[in-house]
């Protein structure tokens, strides 16, 4: 079963998280795949319930 | 026209957003020239080369934001600065055609991206262990972009990912193709049977392009990172992603890359691929004489055109003829080229500089030039013989690798920013012992929009004071920037092109080594190009 994750990545549509650089964020979405920017450097990451509260909002 | 220098302590932004900063920053009325960047020891050099550093300057350290501007005469520049300063201090924004949604914590972005598969990990290196970890624990895969990663880290993300049948590509993992899919620096290739692993991300990029100009095209490119192939890790993940491939329908031929790899690491990796692979392989191992022994599914090329060779070859179809006319030329063409340059030089014009931002390729031409013409002075030399003491000044043949950690500490990679490269043409091209300069333009997503552009100026200067500038495109037709157009923009500034990397360093070798660098290559065309 575990095995079979590597494999479906190569068989299935991307779905990515982008952590960091966004210039990699824009190349994505011109491939048009699908991409969610996250940026772990700002303050709320502090405390990890405002991050959550945070992106609930957004 | 005055010189102003600004300093922001402690305040932190990347290099994209420098560069972009740098732009915007520009383009206010009052200023003349600018340059946003950390206070890293290149940076400063370059702003002591374009004449922008003051006191302030020189005092930032590499944690603090500099800001250093030229006030155009007739403006007033506190006025000037204030502008700047309120650009520049603004919180950073997306750059993208529309504001992005920006999360904060990995698990509110999987929340958000049901079915997550992959992430893109290009935070600082000594922060990237936790959330590379806390992806993989939620079954996502990891394109680990960032360098500096520490080898115990790499090892700790790598078991973990094995055991649970997901793939750490990187540290370090400049390209990865997947599903047709171009991560990173990458270039949009065409969709086939071919599956590379590869521990040198410009090497995807080389082999890549190339097959693509033969009608091949690639079902993944993995990357695997530079440091993959050491002792430590042993190839942990090139082997994990040689068995992925192996079960893959769609990938027919295995491609390994790899560049210094360790010889036992090699051993090891190939032993492993003999007893659970079936598929034919094609394997260049940069630095690494191939075993004496031959082996019916498996061909060894000393570099990377070679490896492409090999692969129209095994790939039958009329690839190998494609690749004749396409990419590769005879030894009396190239030989005939050069002595055609060679003969426009003036006698004192000597030495080979080779400009790179892709450090394989730099690393096969340190190859080719060793065989050819002796071993060049470098950044990243095969042996410490020939460190250059400063990577900023060249020494005789040199090969300069600018995507090197030593240039590229606070500021963006030379693919993504031409400053630093422009700067070094117009240096080299001062130097009456230079006989040509050897550039690698490489283009494809996340590399600059325009680089053939951007260098034309450097590099028509440069052809205007005597010295030949040789380069190779790696790219496609499909890429952002057109292969097609960028060659020609490179070619209308005086370049001359070459269809490979490989055959770009064998041909300078020819230019400046003469008929005893003739010899050799005729001796070693079938080992270097064959």
């Amino acid at each position: 079963m575990a095995k079979k994750k590597g494999a479906n990545l190569l068989e299935s549509d991307l779905a990515v998280l982008n952590l960091g650089l966004e210039i990699f964020r824009q190349a994505l979405e011109s491939q048009k795949v699908s991409c969610v920017q996250v940026d772990l450097s700002q303050a709320p990451v502090l405390d990890k319930r405002l991050a959550d509260a945070l992106d609930r909002l957004l | 026209m005055q010189v102003v220098n600004l300093v922001q302590r402690n305040l932190f932004r990347d290099s994209i957003q420098l560069m972009r900063l740098t732009e915007d920053v520009k383009k206010l009325e009052g200023v003349d020239d600018a340059v946003v960047s950390m206070g890293t020891d290149t940076n400063r050099r370059l702003l002591q080369d374009l004449g922008l550093l003051g006191g302030e300057g020189r005092a930032a350290a590499d944690t603090d934001l500099m800001i250093a501007v030229r006030v155009r005469d007739g403006f007033d520049g506190a006025v000037v600065m204030k502008n700047v300063e309120k650009l520049v201090m603004a919180p950073p924004v997306s750059s993208g055609g529309r504001r992005a949604v920006v999360l904060h914590s990995i698990g509110s972005a999987l929340d958000r991206l049901h079915g997550a598969n992959l992430a893109i990990v290009s935070v600082p290196g000594r922060q990237a262990f936790d959330p590379s970890m806390e992806l993989l624990r939620n079954g996502v895969n990891v394109h680990l972009f960032s360098d500096h990663v520490p080898v115990e880290q790499e090892l700790k993300l790598k078991r973990y990912a094995s055991s649970k049948g997901l793939l750490v590509m990187g540290p370090g993992a400049g390209t990865s193709i997947i599903n047709g899919v171009g991560l990173g620096f990458a270039n949009s290739v065409r969709k086939g049977d071919v599956g590379i692993v590869a521990s040198a991300g410009t090497g995807i990029q080389e082999v890549s392009t190339m097959l693509d100009r033969i009608g091949l095209g690639v079902s993944a490119a993995l990357g695997v990172g530079g440091t993959d192939v050491s002792e430590q890790v042993g190839g942990l993940m090139m082997k994990d992603c040689l068995d992925l491939l192996e079960r893959d329908e769609r990938t027919r031929m295995l491609m390994i890359i790899a560049k210094t790899p360790k010889e036992k690491v090699i051993r090891n990796v190939m032993d492993h691929v003999r007893s659970h692979t079936s598929k034919p392989i094609v394997a260049c191992f940069l630095g690494l004489d191939p075993p004496s022994t031959k082996e019916d599914r498996v061909a060894y090329a000393m570099t990377l055109h070679s490896a492409v060779r090999k692969a129209a070859i095994f790939s039958g179809g009329g690839a190998e003829p494609r690749f004749e006319k396409n990419i590769s030329t005879s030894f009396e063409e190239l030989v005939a080229r050069s002595k055609e340059i060679a003969s426009k030089l003036g006698p004192s014009r000597k030495y080979l500089r080779g400009l790179y931002s892709g450090g394989t390729l730099a690393h096969e031409t340190l190859l080719i030039f060793r065989e050819l013409i002796g071993e060049a002075y470098s950044n990243t030399p095969l042996s410490g013989a020939y460190a250059l003491a400063d990577p900023n000044t060249s020494k005789e043949n040199c090969v300069v690798d600018l995507g090197d950690e030593s240039f590229t500490s606070g500021r963006a990679h030379p693919m993504i920013d031409p400053t630093l490269r422009k700067l070094r043409i117009s240096q080299e091209s001062r130097d009456p012992d230079v006989a040509a300069i050897l550039l690698d333009v490489v283009l494809g997503y996340g590399s600059s929009p325009e680089p053939g552009g951007s260098l034309g100026g450097a590099i028509a200067d440069s052809t205007h004071k005597g010295l030949a500038v040789l380069a190779h495109v790696c790219g496609t037709e499909t890429d952002p920037q057109s292969f097609r157009e960028q060659s020609r923009e490179l070619t209308e500034s005086g370049t001359l092109l070459y269809s490979s990397n490989a055959l770009l360093s064998a041909g300078a070798a020819l230019v400046v080594g003469g008929e005893e660098a003739s010899e050799r290559l005729k001796n070693r065309w079938e080992y270097l190009l064959g």
